[in-house]
């Protein structure tokens, strides 16, 4: 029997002898008339300690505590509090100092239009206690699903919640579970993957630091319902708090009885493992992760055969993302429908963001999907410091792209960013302003996947690194207008050739801000100009003749004297010398030095 | 255990809290997610600590990140019959000067 | 640095603990070679042949995922390891600029160590904390919101201490 609220009655001496009991009494007689002995449970409970205000009692899931509770005030709290879902004033416990204006968290613009599913318990509670989480009906869902569900209804309950992979891919998780369950084989598994390697996002790490039981509690429920009875959490080494937390999660909860053998009192068994990666942005792709698992070079497998169908050891295997699981009990215990009643037709549900870069607020959110990136930046990220320019976001990371200006009313859903030409990605959100080239930025995310690629197949590996040279040979001027053609034919060869994700992504950020800011590559390679003043062989620093009041102070800050001029004349930079440090931008006191 | 069982820990927890906020303890949670603790959350949480090592009605604890990376080390306070206030950009010294005038003399500093 | 023998020993009763426990288990390389390079600091030729003969596993296995694994490394490390966070956050915020001038007052370049083995410069992956970008650690401590300004005071610091 599941309950939606309790009533918890203070059953001390001293509220038995205020009449406790006969509250008690008339709370069960109208919940019973009114038939809601079902939905509110009555309980009893041990002295609250206060008993100079009893008969005290505790409404939960609310938490609202009532004093000198009489049996005649009953109709009124059940009326009230339990149907309405007010508080009933004058019972309430009032502190006698009068409080003064306070900030609630929930007031603070950061927090109004974020919907916490993912991240319900983070912050909240200590992810070092198991029964905090239990307080906050940690494993009632496993309770629950393994009670009253067979793991086909389950499997059910998550497809209509139209719950998709955050890890990025966005496959339909129902689906990956229903075909898991499907794959014939004795033994199977399930992967938790907590490799988070995409720079710029930490939104795994946080729900593992924060709430690591909601992932370890999905997990088990995953096993019932594709019929595993192990697990394992990968999860990058680098990561030493969430894995020190998870460590301390997966004693408590074999402790409690919550993992291991016979749960629930049912024949079910699960047990978690964690493995520690090493450092290789690869394994985040499913099959590398499962070589990596097995102890062998991260190197990603052809696929089919799919994890589903023979994944670690040979075996089906369920791989699903940290913050895809961290959302499973909660739709267990509040519905498909509740779910599904977030986010747009297509991406259902709500998607946990890393914003970071030149952004007010950096920080990590939950928001519904369908929400605007320029409600994301301005009204949550607080816009973009210092009173500069959004140039565009990036999503997606290495294997995602740029959203420019002019897009910043896009809707945040799955299929809207691959239509502009990014991705979902696992959620990182990095914001750029005008003075980020991005030429520069497609460099920075090509020598990244240049480093991570694992070397198997020739197009990633080598073409990587091919656009690699082509786009350092134009950021340091010597590029030509042929070679933004050659990134492009070479970008949609190393998509469609490479073998795993990573080398079919590897060229967006190149590909996406070809698509949006060429002109500024066409400035690079025709005009040898960097705009952003980011390159440092394409930016010229000169001083403003006008504005120059000859006093000589960028003469000398300037550490390789390329900036002559006596203090009668108006100074000028000699361009071979100069290394556009900008020291001497910074020292001028006139704003005359420009870049 | 069976679900009956973890529904009636959930509501010992719950009233072991209730029984808590009855005695009018003060609840400090400091947030100690890697942000946080790269922004010097542990030095807060030892301070607060220190302070309120022999303090029956202040209870010091802990938890995971709550989002605001960019004003780490974040600080909430629960006093019984109030509404939480959170602390930004919270330094041992500030934990020291507002949450005590604010725990014990119950005087908000902005 | 000469090592005692004792100290050798030592090390090695250790090692070969971490391969009994693992013996037989699938999958056993990878979180035998983290527990080793505790150990030792870092994964030298014979550490590498002594985990191959306990595991049962070839040598050039051990070797291939050794080198595969950008955490594990063959090279003792330097007495402080300077690694500056090379994520998308901490580059737009100038973590280049960091490591140009951390580079200039070393003579370092990115995977070197000092000849004296004080200094090591390394670039690392995204450590997760954008929200402090830029980030460097040193050893295990963290610095962050840094500027290049910084970097002089901050090297003094290490240059002072063992």
């Amino acid at each position: 029997m599941s309950h939606s609220s309790h009533i918890l009655v203070c059953r001390g001496t001293a509220c038995v002898s205020g009449e406790s009991r006969e509250v008690q009494a008339e709370f069960e007689k109208q919940l019973q008339e009114r038939g809601l002995g079902e939905q509110v449970r009555v309980v009893h409970t041990g002295c609250f300690g206060f008993c100079a205000r009893g008969p005290v009692m505790v409404i939960l899931p609310q938490g609202t505590m009532y004093c000198e509770v009489r049996v005649e005030d009953v109709g009124e709290i059940i009326e009230k509090q339990i149907l309405g879902g007010q508080t009933v004033e004058r019972l309430l416990f009032k502190d006698p100092v009068t409080q003064e204006v306070t900030e609630k968290i929930d007031d603070i613009d950061f927090f109004k239009k974020q919907v916490r599913i993912a991240l319900r318990n983070c912050g909240h509670i200590n992810p070092d206690d198991i029964r905090e989480y239990i307080a906050r009906d940690g494993y009632k869902a496993l309770g629950t699903v393994l009670a009253k569900h067979s793991p086909e209804e389950v499997i059910n309950i998550l497809k209509k919640s139209g719950l998709r992979g955050r890890g990025g891919g966005g496959f339909p998780t129902g689906l990956k579970w229903e075909l898991t369950r499907k794959s014939p084989g004795e033994v199977k598994y399930v992967i938790c993957n907590a490799d988070e390697g995409d720079p710029g996002a930490f939104m795994d790490r946080s729900i593992l630091e924060g709430d690591p039981h909601s992932v370890l509690e999905a997990m088990a429920i995953a096993g019932y319902a594709i019929g595993a009875d192990r697990g394992f959490v990968y999860v990058r080494a680098e990561y030493a708090i969430a894995v020190e937390r998870l460590t301390t999660a997966i004693s408590q909860a074999r402790e409690m009885g919550l993992l291991g053998k016979g749960l629930f009192e049912t024949d079910f068994e699960f047990d978690i493992e964690l493995r520690l990666g090493a450092g290789a942005f690869v394994c985040g792709e499913e099959t590398a992760l499962i070589t990596s698992i097995e102890g062998n070079r991260g190197e990603p497998r052809p696929k089919p055969p799919f994890p589903a169908q023979a994944g670690l050891w040979g075996r089906p295997t369920l791989i699903n993302n940290v913050e895809t699981l961290a959302n499973i009990p909660a739709i267990i215990l509040n519905g498909a429908e509740w779910y599904a009643g977030f986010g747009t037709e297509k991406s259902k549900g709500t998607k946990v963001f890393a914003i970071a870069g030149k952004i007010g607020n950096t920080g990590l959110i939950e928001v519904p999907m369908g929400i605007t990136l320029r409600e994301i930046i301005y009204d949550i990220g607080g816009g973009i410091p210092e009173g500069r320019k959004f140039k565009a976001a990036q999503t997606g990371g290495p294997s995602g792209g740029c959203i420019p200006a002019d897009l910043l009313d896009i809707s945040i859903e799955y299929d809207t960013l691959l239509e502009a030409g990014s991705m979902m990605g696992s959620g990182g959100l990095i914001v750029m302003d005008d003075s980020d080239c991005m030429v520069d930025i497609a460099k920075f995310y090509l020598e990244f996947t240049c480093d991570e690629s694992c070397g198997k197949c020739t197009p990633c590996r080598v073409g990587t690194k091919r656009m690699l040279e082509i786009l350092e040979r134009i950021t340091e001027g010597r590029g030509t207008v042929e070679d933004i053609d050659l990134l492009k034919e070479l970008g949609h060869g190393i998509k469609e050739a490479s073998l795993c994700g990573l080398g079919q992504s590897a060229p967006n950020p190149v590909l996406s801000t070809l698509k949006y800011f060429e002109d500024e590559y066409i400035a690079h390679v025709r005009d040898k100009v960097c705009p952003a003043g980011v390159c440092k062989k394409l930016s010229r620093i000169r001083i403003v003749p006008e504005e120059c009041k000859k006093c000589g102070a960028c003469a000398r800050v300037c550490p390789v004297d390329a900036i002559k001029g006596s203090p009668k004349e108006v100074h000028e930079i000699d361009p071979d010398k100069c290394i556009k440090c900008g020291q001497c931008i910074e020292k001028c006191c006139f704003k005359a030095i420009k870049r | 255990m069976t679900l009956q069982d973890l529904e009636q820990l959930k509501v010992d927890i719950l009233s072991e809290h209730a029984m808590t906020g009855a005695r009018k303890k003060v609840r400090i949670t400091v947030g100690m997610g890697t942000c946080g603790i790269k922004a010097g959350a542990g030095d807060v949480l030892n301070e607060l600590k220190k302070q309120f090592e022999e303090s029956r009605d202040v209870v010091v604890s802990y938890t995971g990140c709550l989002g605001m990376c960019s004003r780490e080390p974040l600080v909430q306070v629960a006093v019984p019959g109030k509404p939480t206030v959170t602390y930004f950009n919270m330094t041992p010294e500030k934990a020291r000067r507002s949450l005590s005038s604010y725990v014990k003399n119950d005087k908000l500093k902005r | 640095m000469e090592q005692t023998m004792s100290e050798h020993d030592e090390k090695l009763t250790k090692l070969n603990r971490v391969l009994e426990q693992y013996a037989g288990k699938p999958g056993a390389l990878i979180p035998v070679l983290h527990e080793a390079q505790k150990i030792y600091g870092y994964l030298p030729e014979e550490v590498q042949y002594h985990i191959s003969q306990g595991l049962g596993v070839p040598l050039a296995d051990v070797y291939g995922v050794v080198t595969f694994y950008a955490l594990f490394t063959m090279t003792p490390r330097a007495e402080h390891n300077i690694a500056v966070c090379m994520g998308t956050a901490c580059y737009v915020k100038g973590a280049g600029q960091l490591v140009e001038k951390i580079g200039g007052e070393l003579g370092l370049k990115f995977g070197e160590i000092s000849e004296d083995r004080r200094f090591g410069l390394e670039a690392t992956r995204c450590i997760g904390a954008c929200g402090m970008a830029p980030v460097l650690t040193v050893n295990e401590e963290v610095h962050g919101r840094l500027n290049a300004d910084q970097m002089g005071e901050l090297l003094e610091k290490y240059k002072n201490t063992h």
